[in-house]
């Protein structure tokens, strides 16, 4: 009674049709964002009522389907009592009731960088039912299938339509990620989660969690309880384990991978209240200053401190991939500089003033460190690393992220892989850096656009979103990152031949932002338009 | 040759940038490290900075159990809504207790020397808002404490804090208590204690101080754009909290453009069904009423912007006989020659429809809003499309105009004149003034343009204040304050610098000053990123315009401190102002469900250790079983917190929406924000609450399939539901209605005649094809209520309408003659006459009175703030069930649980 009820006003609503304003853009209905690989359109329309439509898991099975099922199950019944369409059809003609999912392999436990994301997704009518498939070789693949089956329900009245639709589809880039900051601000575990929605909406595969910095260490190790003690904002500004847990698990339901940066030997100044010894004093004259600088590479023991709390980070975080940061402060190496013991030990090694010698010999160690962690297969450094020359393992993967406003990255990419190095690229992609409207700027930059041989335009494996915290917490974060990310989602996933014109890419963007607007999520308004939701904000 | 060294030019040119650029991007990033210069504020640093004040080291306290605000004028609506409210912010922490180290201060008292003011309007005057605030400590033993023997057993030993705010209008007496509100504040912990320690207990702390302040500048204005995107009423009160509390006045609402019309007239109710993104994209009489009156409450007043000659594609959409039609293939009318004009552009200033159109959409706009100024824009008009029309060279002709300026010049003046003769004072953008056209004295200028903007055609805007003073006329300023340009980092600090007397020129030039607005215009901004996108970088504006000047202002690196913490406590009243500085805003920033819920170190080690998926087997050993999450003791717990910590919000968020002190119909109202914004204000700090639960529920429970991706939602949905059965006897009617559009908006005005209405409405659809004349006739119809006979006759408007254009000087006449009554309907009108009939009427004076004579027709019992308040309420409610749009999801979970 009451849903007839509800019915009824739609329809009535919906008797004029409404032609106001004059928007900037009018929004695609149906559209998929990212753009899939190969997408054909048949001619004729189904309709699905959200209380009579299932996924139905026919071949393989794991917890991580079965809660995606229910999680798009959900979005969809919840989704569908906006929107001002009306019932044109009665519900029996033309159904969708079903879609297969066919998973054509065990599940995988962890999501990880050589994963399997393509899909195939098959909606068409056969005698008089809809009927649909969704298949994948690899759970990870479903679930890109799923996001991709999600957007082609076009909201109408409490139903949804949708279109005969094939669409066979894979990503570009291997490496898909979004750089979030929760060091200079701290960002609830809540907001993280609201995050991983979004990327899990926008086919992103990776969370880089820049976790400390000199600002705040958030982390709070059970190894090392101090740091997080005397280093965090507050009590309650911090990440427990149980939080990590958390997170790591709601981003591999989602097929997202966790990638921790420890940040070292400079930006570590909130590491020092909680571990004496492991930094610098910085000297004036002869006597220290009471301030301190980067790691103290002399202290032995440092290095064991490093392993030991290095170990518990892998067992948080299950990926086999660690980020080490290694980019340099302005002020970065005074105090090294200033320590008579360091320049006394620099003396003993005969290399006095050659403070990129020390540089280079921290980060040897610091590699040797990491070498024997458990579960640790590669690891990511900030491209300072390299331009100082320091030899490099084979499984380092360099982040380029300097001179994002000229195209000096593009060398940087082509001397990288010249040497054989993998590499991601973030330069183009500061979204903090937010000046105007600038998504058609993210837009067009490809981290595979630089002149080299096609084995090492391979070796770059894709690239980041960087969403640096000075500016922001969770009162913004939503809306600096969205739905600019949505475009270098699209830059990263897509072929970069079908996505050429931002102006083509508009109208789908304008329906992507509405769709996740109505999802729930803040994201920002790109185009002077509306959404059909946006006046409940 | 050549090229080779054109190569290395080039490469040293690149080396060049590359090392500033290196540089500069090093700087961006790093500088964050280094101590910041600058000295930090003491907590309770109050924003806008006062004129005078003088703290001192001695602190009282307050115990929430026996604060009390007292104010002298009893019975008046402002002051009795402020106090409630000022108790409320000021009492801001549910936890936090009185310090019984310090005395106590129990009594706020308010004396306001003038009567109870109605509307606050212009005026230039500083003691027009200004008020003294004094903070001090009686009954002291120290030696010099002479009234220490006075003072109340047991209490000798630290005596008894007394404060007190003087001022002589209501507008004062709320500068002033906004001021003492920010003057309370709570102790927070030291960082980096250690975990043994007890709780933190917050206690509230206010210095003795003495504050005698007064604005600098009587406007102090935000432009708000609701053309580019729609802006919820909801939100429209949050910002008029938050203007409030940055000591602005005027809410410039930019209310329709080219993008949209969301603007109800209640004269031309066709502007909105055709000009509006859709039918919900609308502000109802209701809504405007109601936002006017929230303002007045706060000392705001709201001044309308109807921007023409351009701009006015929002128009068109309805009466596009209103545009002039291009002739861009030089010979067709309406047709495009892009980039130049579009088929149509601009009112016609050679159709004498468009005067009697403004005309009465003047009173209109004069009626709703109250102030007595509105803003006529008269910007940017683009004039290719008038030259390339036959039409308007055959009227320069006849008006022996040689230049399509003059056009502009005759449209603009004919405008002025009828402002003149409606009558209501104005503002315009600067660029008829630019051009020479002369306006009244009572008229303010704003200025807009700045070499920045266009490098090549404008001048900076210094030079512009500067002529424009020159020529006597009223200036506001609002080219440096563009908040919706954004540049990376801390560019509030540009704003900051920014001061509108700092040009050239005299004394009385300067005086012509009256302040400026922050200008947030919305082709980017809408209701999911204005609040952070606004505050705290409109608030550097805003003190510049209460404060000193810059020459005498603090430097804006110690600025930024007392900022910082300016934005910090409009975050912890529920507006997501966007941070400045690195660092926290205070424990209380995580919501204490953390607390709850993480439970305390040495415990979380064995917890940890055992729930981390460190070994894939473990894992997927718990996966392969369906659905049990990992933690179950962690979904026991989190739930029942939500369950503690839901009611929290709610409360907060009553707080600033409330001017009723004890309305219990309030309390549901706020919950429907929660669903549909997680991010705003309230609702951030809520949301986290709600969170824990989120991810459990899914995982945990397939079968509650609504919850996962919609979180937010679904924890605070359930109190939603209770309240829908409150309101839907008002509520869906009153939003369902702009589909059925004319009649429902008439309808309030003439309730009566109601029932006759829909016969007119199919026309109000239909005529606006027929052309010129008819889309006017529609009003006409809604009069013709008292004979039902007229309005099938209606219909046949379009008939007459293709024959009007051979005569279109009498139609409009009679159009205009007939649409006048419905304006008003019986009450206004004859207040609007005695107005009308002294000519050089003071504003104030005449504002209440049309105020109060609009006010009848709706609400027929009293006209005072007890009737503005269950408006309110009544209001609330109707947006509760239209943002409870989510309910039936809510509805449907159970039902497919089962």
């Amino acid at each position: 009674m009451e849903r007839e009820l509800q019915l009824a006003v739609y329809t009535a609503m919906t008797i004029a049709v409404w032609a106001g304003g004059n928007p900037d853009v009018i929004p695609t209905s149906g559209e998929i964002w990212p753009r899939p690989r190969e997408i054909k359109r048949g001619f004729m329309t189904m309709v699905v009522d959200p209380m009579d439509f299932r996924f139905v898991a026919t071949d393989y099975t794991c917890d991580i389907l079965k809660q995606a099922m229910a999680r798009y199950q959900g979005m969809i019944t919840s989704q569908s009592s906006f929107g001002p369409g009306c019932l044109k059809e009665p519900p029996t003609k033309n159904t969708l009731r079903v879609v297969q999912v066919r998973l054509g392999s065990e599940c995988e436990v962890y999501p990880h960088q050589d994963m399997d994301e393509s899909y195939e997704i098959k909606v068409n009518i056969s005698s008089t039912y809809g009927s649909g498939i969704i298949t994948s070789q690899s759970i990870w693949g479903i679930l890109r299938g799923l996001e991709s089956f999600a957007q082609l329900l076009i909201p109408d009245g409490s139903l949804y339509k949708l279109t005969a639709t094939t669409i066979k589809d894979y990503p570009r880039y291997s490496h898909r990620g979004i750089m979030i900051d929760t060091a200079r601000h701290y960002l609830p575990v809540r907001k993280i989660e609201e995050m991983l929605d979004l990327m899990a909406m926008n086919k992103f595969n990776v969370l880089h969690w820049h976790i400390v910095d000199d600002q705040s260490f958030p982390y709070q190790s059970n190894k090392f309880p101090d740091l997080s003690e005397k280093g965090a904002y507050s009590k309650y500004h911090i990440y427990t384990g149980l939080d990590i847990a958390e997170i790591v698990e709601y981003a591999r339901v989602r097929g997202i991978r966790i990638i921790p940066e420890f940040d070292t030997p400079e930006h570590m100044k909130s590491w020092g209240p909680g571990q004496p010894g492991l930094l610098t004093s910085c000297y004036k004259g002869d006597e220290p200053d009471g301030t301190y600088g980067a790691i103290d590479p002399t202290n032995e023991k440092n290095y064991e401190f490093l392993k030991s709390f290095l170990e518990e980070v892998s067992d948080r975080f299950p990926d086999d991939h660690l980020h080490l940061g290694g980019d340099s402060a302005l002020e970065g190496l005074r105090c090294w500089k200033s320590n008579p013991n360091i320049t006394k030990y620099m003396e003993k090694l005969g290399i006095e003033g050659r403070y990129d010698v020390l540089r280079a010999m921290y980060t040897q160690r610091l590699f040797d460190v990491t070498w024997d962690l458990p579960n640790k297969k590669s690891f990511l450094v900030w491209e300072d690393v390299f331009d100082r020359g320091i030899e490099l393992p084979k499984n380092v993967i360099v982040h380029i992220w300097i001179l994002h406003y000229l195209d000096f990255w593009k060398q940087s990419l082509r001397e990288i892989t010249s040497f054989g190095y993998r590499a991601i690229m973030s330069s183009c992609w500061y979204l903090s850096d937010y000046v105007g409207n600038n998504w058609r700027r993210f837009y067009a930059c490809d981290p595979r656009d630089f002149e080299g041989t096609q084995e090492q335009k391979n070796l770059v494996l894709g690239g980041e979103a960087c969403v640096w915290g000075e500016h922001v917490d969770a009162t913004n974060i939503i809306q600096t990152t969205w739905p600019s990310a949505c475009a270098i989602g699209e830059r990263l996933w897509s072929s970069s031949k079908d996505t050429t014109d931002p102006e083509a890419a508009a109208p789908r963007l304008e329906e992507h932002r509405c769709r996740l607007l109505q999802r729930g999520y803040s994201v920002r308004p790109v185009f002077s338009s509306y959404c059909d939701t946006d006046v409940y904000l | 040759m050549g090229g080779t060294f054109g190569m290395w030019a080039r490469q040293i040119l690149l080396a060049v940038l590359g090392v500033w650029a290196l540089a500069s991007a090093k700087l961006v990033y790093v500088e964050e490290n280094l101590p910041l210069p600058g000295v930090e504020s003491p907590p309770g640093s109050p924003w806008p900075l006062p004129k005078s004040m003088n703290p001192s080291l001695d602190q009282v306290t307050i115990n929430p159990a026996h604060f009390e605000i007292l104010a002298n004028l009893t019975g008046c609506d402002i002051m009795d809504a402020a106090v409630h409210r000022y108790k409320n912010l000021i009492l801001i922490d549910p936890l936090a207790t009185s310090d019984p180290n310090y005395p106590e201060l129990t009594t706020l008292n308010v004396i306001v020397t003038s009567g109870c003011d109605h509307t606050p309007h212009l005026n230039s005057d500083p003691t027009y808002e200004s008020y003294v605030l004094d903070i001090s400590i009686v009954g002291d033993v120290q030696p010099e404490g002479e009234e220490g023997e006075e003072a109340v057993e047991g209490k000798e030993k630290l005596g008894e804090g007394v404060a007190s705010i003087m001022a002589n209008t209501v507008w004062g007496a709320l500068r002033g208590l906004e001021t003492f509100s920010q003057l309370v504040h709570l102790t927070e912990p030291q960082r980096g204690q250690p975990p043994t320690a007890e709780p933190h207990q917050p206690t509230y702390r206010l210095n003795v101080t003495r504050i005698e302040d007064e604005p600098r500048f009587p406007h102090r204005g935000l432009l708000l754009d609701t053309a580019r995107h729609f802006l919820p009423k909801d939100l429209m009160l949050k910002v008029l909290d938050s203007m409030s509390w940055n000591k602005l006045n005027v809410l410039h609402w930019h209310i329709v453009d080219d993008q949209s019309f969301p603007y109800e007239s209640k004269i031309f109710p066709n502007l909105t069904q055709h000009g509006a993104y859709t039918p919900r994209h609308v502000y109802t009489q209701k809504d405007v009423e109601d936002l006017v009156m929230y303002a007045r409450y706060r000392g705001i007043r709201v001044i309308p912007e109807f921007d023409t000659p351009g701009h006015t594609q929002g128009f068109g959409k309805a009466f596009p006989h209103l545009l002039t039609p291009c002739y861009g293939d030089g010979m067709t009318a309406g047709t495009p020659n892009y980039p130049y004009h579009a088929a149509y552009e601009n009112f016609d200033p050679t159709n004498p429809q468009v005067y009697e159109f403004v005309k009465a959409f003047l009173m209109d706009l004069k009626h709703t809003f109250v102030d007595g100024y509105i803003h006529l824009g008269l910007d940017e008009v683009f004039l290719p499309c008038w030259s390339s029309s036959p039409v308007v060279r055959a009227f320069m002709a006849r008006h022996n105009y040689t230049e399509v300026r003059q056009v502009e010049q005759h449209y603009v003046e004919k405008v002025l004149e009828l402002a003149h003769t409606t009558p209501i004072n104005y503002v315009t953008w600067q660029d008829p003034a630019d051009r020479g056209v002369q306006m009244a004295n009572t008229s303010v200028v704003q200025v807009w343009k700045d070499v920045s903007l266009a490098p090549n055609k404008m001048k900076g805007w210094r030079d512009y204040v500067h002529d424009l003073t020159e020529r006597g006329y009223q200036v506001i300023l609002s080219s440096c304050w563009y908040i919706n340009y954004i540049t990376y980092g801390p560019d509030w600090r540009n704003f900051y610098n920014c001061d509108p007397t700092d040009f050239q020129g005299t004394d009385e030039q300067k005086k012509l000053v009256l302040g400026g607005e922050a200008a947030m215009w919305g082709e980017y901004a809408d209701a999911t990123n204005l609040l952070p996108r606004l505050w705290p970088r409109a608030s550097a504006a805003a003190e510049r315009l209460w404060s000193v000047p810059l020459s005498e202002a603090p430097s804006v690196e110690d600025a930024a401190f007392r900022l910082d913490q300016h934005r910090c406590r409009m975050l912890r009243r529920g507006i997501p102002a966007q941070p400045i500085l690195n660092g926290f805003c205070g424990e209380w920033e995580i919501p204490q469900v953390v607390e709850m819920s993480t439970p305390p170190p040495p415990t979380t080690t064995t917890t940890t250790t055992t729930t981390t998926p460190s070994p894939p087997t473990t894992v997927s050993s718990t996966t392969t079983q369906p659905p049990p999450p990992p933690a179950p003791e962690t979904t026991a717990t989190t739930t029942t917190i939500t369950l503690q910590a839901t009611p929290q919000p709610q409360e907060q968020i009553s707080q600033p929406s409330g001017e009723q002190p004890a309305q219990p119909a309030v309390n549901p109202a706020p919950a429907p924000e929660a669903p549909a914004a997680p991010e705003a204000a309230p609702v951030a700090l809520a949301a986290p609450e709600a969170a824990p639960v989120a991810p459990a529920a899914p995982e945990a429970a397939p079968v509650a399939p609504v919850a996962p991706e919609s979180a937010p939602v679904a924890p605070v949905a359930p109190e939603t539901v209770p309240v829908a059965p409150v309101a839907p006897e008002s509520a869906p009617v009153a939003h369902v209605a702009p589909e059925t559009a004319p009649v429902a908006h008439v309808a309030p005005e003439t309730a009566p005649v109601a029932p006759v209405a829909p016969e007119t409405a199919p026309v109000a659809h239909a005529a606006p094809e027929p052309a010129p004349i008819a889309p006017i006739a529609p009003e006409a119809a809604p009069v013709a209520p008292a004979a039902p006979e007229p309005a099938p006759v209606a219909p046949a408007a379009p008939e007459p309408a293709p024959v009007a254009p051979a005569a279109p000087e009498p139609a409009p006449e009679i159009v205009v003659a007939v649409a006048m009554p419905e304006i008003a309907t019986a009450a206004a009108l004859p207040e609007i006459a005695t107005a009308a009939a002294v000519p050089g009427i003071a504003t104030a004076a005449a504002v209440p009175e049309i105020v109060n004579a609009a006010a009848v027709p709706n609400i027929p019992a009293v006209p005072s703030g007890d009737v503005a308040m269950d408006t309110r309420v009544q209001d609330t409610q109707g947006t509760v069930v239209v943002a409870s749009g989510e309910i039936p999801t809510a509805n449907e979970a159970p039902t497919q649980a089962s």
